[in-house]
């Protein structure tokens, strides 16, 4: 206990210390919502990963591991193949017209790109963003809550509020640079505790080997990739899994990372590289935890009555109370570090698209960060609300969160980077029948994945998808949509000018500033000196 | 077991190499000048960010 609590203590002064430090960073919204757009590469692709897997990675994801053996591996492969289509299909191109643009928020690039003056794509957008990411924001407060209240023994409530209030306070005073560098340290963290917790376990069983043996004896099916499902069955067992990667693209929270960062190129290179491995480090670490977890729980070395809770047991069971402390911390990272992306991206949909821009209040630079901050608290009191309540209402749009970002954002956002001949109709039918269809589809009849119980002709659909995740069938009927309205319209010629130019490729003598190096070079050469 | 742990996490090495060489496989790269850069005017006089 007495480790767990110095390690937290040690972890919160660090915290208050980056939201003190960057505090002088916040003089504009264009500071305070996405870093002024000159976020080291470094920081910008940890703090997208530390902003994706949140308390999941953790808990839910080697519970899954835990519970299904070798075929949740394909949850990784989702994840992993997810993080490189971001950086492949939708980092550099939009950190290019988020520059151009000037664009702060995904809603601001929207409008921007499709020359929308009916502000319809920004209110949808910034509704889309309200609903799903607040309900977001309250999981990870739960989940938050949760730990800390196993950690020190509080009450859930009052843990669920100082969650709240630690993430709040440093999104409070830095702003974006105070989220991207906190991430930094709790991706640091995660990796951390992902690399202790497997090594720790393969000793305490003696071996990989011998864990593959216990498993062989206890339940075959845990080395079966698919589960033990054949044919067609394993097939929609490993896109249930799998579907993950599409809803990458249309993560507000993800993707304003790329938007923020200085130099679209570095997304490329070393952008790709630090997020890559770093994603293989901490899912294979996750899988291994479960997967080696079941194995100690079966040989009876370690007690587990929840397979989510499988890395707190393994920690308490086998680890140092010091180093329990620091696997405790490094799941609070993991809830933290989401947690506090979401709910920066939420209240610049209010302040940014609502406020400032659709209700066109213009006052003064530092006013408009303190309108962004007011919103911050608001959105706090709100998501611990969420947090608190039981209702089905809050749980179904927790549950529809993931897919609503997905659906809303991820078709639109790619076609936009990628086609020049989408056209503004296309972008609000499309938003407008992701955002209700999700919700219709996710909370009121299937839940996340179709299912043959739903009612009338959705019982049908559902047969015949059954198993496959509701999301990753609406994605493709959403950019179908757009598509197609698109096709029945027209873009502006000089939207579809400006696409072409934007996007042109030079050689990379012209478009690679040189270094340090190279002009001292240059100087040297032309002096005589070399 | 090890191959379908091993095979995918290989595929997305090799996809982060070719995606991360492009421009030298390719030889060409996005053109970017200040105006696509876009930095915040006021973080620009700041040092150490």
């Amino acid at each position: 206990m007495n480790g767990v609590l110095v390690g937290f203590v040690v972890y919160l002064i660090v915290l208050a210390y980056i939201g003190f430090w960057a505090k002088r960073f916040t003089k504009t919204e264009d500071q305070y919502f996405v870093g002024g757009r000159k976020v080291k590469v470094l920081a910008a692709a940890l703090s997208d990963k530390a902003s994706d897997f949140s308390g999941w990675l953790m808990l839910g994801y080697p519970g899954q591991a835990f519970s299904t053996g070798l075929g949740a591996f394909w949850a990784a492969i989702g994840c992993l193949f997810g993080t490189l289509a971001d950086y492949v299909l939708i980092g550099p191109r939009l950190r290019i017209y988020a520059g151009r643009f000037r664009a702060i928020t995904v809603p601001d690039y929207l409008e921007a790109r499709l020359k929308d003056d009916t502000k319809l794509i920004r209110i949808l957008g910034a509704i889309i963003i309200l609903i799903f990411m607040t309900a977001y924001v309250s999981a990870q407060f739960k989940a938050g809550g949760k730990a800390l209240s196993q950690a020190f023994g509080l009450d859930v409530s009052t843990a669920i509020i100082l969650t709240a209030i630690i993430v709040t306070a440093y999104v409070l005073t830095g702003g974006f640079f105070a989220v991207v560098w906190t991430d930094v340290i709790q991706a640091l963290f995660m990796v951390a505790t992902l690399i202790v917790v497997p090594i720790v376990a393969v000793s305490a069983i003696g071996g990989i080997d011998k864990a593959v043996e216990v498993m062989a004896s206890v339940d075959p099916k845990h080395l079966s990739p698919f589960g033990g499902a054949t044919g067609l069955a394993a097939l929609i067992f490993a896109i249930g899994y799998a579907s993950w990667i599409v809803g990458y693209f249309g993560q507000p929270h993800i993707v304003t990372r790329y938007m923020s960062v200085e130099d679209p190129r570095k997304l490329r290179r070393p952008g790709i590289f630090i997020s890559g491995f770093w994603t293989i480090a901490v899912l294979w670490g996750a899988f291994f935890a479960g997967f080696l977890g079941f194995a100690l729980a079966k040989a009876g070395i370690v007690q587990v009555s929840d397979a989510e809770r499988i890395i707190p047991a393994m920690a308490m069971a086998l680890m140092p109370s010091w180093l329990a402390g620091f696997i405790i911390a490094g799941i609070l990272a993991a809830i933290m570090s989401t947690a506090d992306s979401q709910l920066l991206v939420a209240s610049s949909a209010i302040s940014r698209d609502i406020i400032h821009k659709v209700m066109g209040m213009e006052l003064g630079k530092r006013q408009m960060v303190n309108i962004g901050r007011i919103v911050v608290i608001a959105l706090a009191i709100v998501a611990i609300f969420y947090a608190m309540s039981e209702s089905k209402l809050v749980y179904g749009m927790v549950a529809t969160a993931w897919g609503g970002l997905a659906v809303g954002f991820g078709p639109i956002l790619l076609l936009s980077l990628w086609w020049k001949r989408i056209t503004k109709e296309g972008g609000i039918v499309g938003m407008a029948y992701g955002l209700i269809s999700e919700v219709i589809l996710e909370a009121f009849i299937y839940g996340w994945e179709f299912n043959p119980k739903a009612p009338g002709i959705f019982g049908a659909i559902g047969a015949t998808l059954s198993g496959v995740p509701v999301f990753f069938v609406n994605f493709f009927v959403t950019m179908a949509i757009i598509i197609l309205v698109s096709l029945i319209t027209k873009p502006p010629k000089d939207v579809m000018e400006l696409h072409e130019r934007i996007f042109r490729k030079v050689p990379i003598e012209v478009a690679r500033s040189r270094s340090q190096a190279e002009n001292v070079a240059e100087f040297a050469k032309a002096n005589g000196l070399i | 077991m090890w191959a379908t742990l091993i095979i995918p996490t290989l595929l997305a090495i090799v996809v982060m190499f070719v995606y991360g060489f492009w421009d030298k496989i390719t030889g060409k790269e996005y053109f970017v000048d200040d105006e696509i850069l876009g930095y915040d005017e006021e973080l620009i006089k700041e040092d150490g960010v």
